[in-house]
């Protein structure tokens, strides 16, 4: 069965970790990036299933990702943005650059595991 | 201890001053899916997180870097609030306010320095419960 591909775009490495061991167990080819600029070098030549990214990343920032990957890359891959409470404005900004679910830190691998299915079974 | 957030700070005191501290990693290692070695991984970034945070709130407090402050606050709190560290949770998220708000450098001093002095506390319980996890 071919696994479908996911983009972790998550800077702190402890919730990464944690994260990607989750998504990996969960089924699926986890490509981890610690800051935006892999991200963008990934973006290159790579194009995932479904992206899930923290918006605070050095370099490049989950909003500008969102923007990137809409208007220049012009996919319509699934976007789930990882926000801290308390970031309600950052959350609408990205629903409005095209993100299509957020989920809030300290995020729970199993939440993130039923979001990242359900975007997939929509798309 | 007088400070403009005396009662906020009460509060973080309250955490950790009533006898030992003590910090349950079992629903940790179930989200590590019972996976012991994950759980020892996530245990050594969350002191090298905190260790990093001391660190660099010293360069940026002597700098008075709000901006910068309000960073690194931002970057531990998750972690710490993922391994359900209340104290230093506390702590963390009065550090942003401030940072955010009337950036008072001697509140954030202080609000450090509260950080570095629970540390240890936190350091040694988890330590406790991660040997207990070891063991089994």
């Amino acid at each position: 069965m071919v696994k479908n591909k996911l983009l972790l775009a998550e800077d702190d490495q402890l919730l990464a970790s944690l994260l990607s061991f989750r998504l990996k167990k969960g089924g699926y080819e986890v490509k981890l990036s610690r800051d935006g600029k892999e991200v963008k070098e990934y973006l290159t030549d790579n194009t995932p299933d479904i992206i899930v990214s923290d918006i605070m990343m050095p370099y490049f920032s989950g909003m500008e990702l969102i923007a990137y990957v809409r208007k220049e890359l012009n996919l319509q891959i699934p976007i789930i943005i990882i926000s801290s409470a308390g970031n309600e404005e950052n959350v609408l900004n990205a629903f409005e650059l095209g993100a299509n679910d957020f989920i809030s830190k300290p995020v729970s691998p199993s939440e993130l595991l039923v979001r990242v299915a359900r975007e997939l079974n929509k798309s | 201890m007088k400070t403009k957030n005396l009662l906020d700070l009460q509060q973080l005191f309250d955490i950790s001053s009533n006898g030992e501290l003590t910090i349950d990693l079992v629903p940790i290692l179930d989200e590590c899916m019972g996976e012991v070695d994950l759980l020892n991984e996530l245990v050594l970034l969350y002191h090298q997180n905190a260790l990093e945070f001391i660190g660099s709130a010293k360069i940026h407090l002597a700098n008075s870097d709000f901006r910068a402050m309000g960073l690194v606050a931002h970057k531990i709190k998750a972690g710490l609030a993922m391994m359900r560290t209340d104290s230093l949770h506390a702590i963390i998220i009065l550090v942003q306010k401030e940072c955010a708000g009337s950036q008072d450098l001697k509140h954030v001093q202080f609000l450090c320095d509260c950080f570095a002095d629970e540390y240890p506390k936190v350091k040694t319980s988890i330590d406790s419960a991660l040997a207990r996890i070891n063991q089994n």
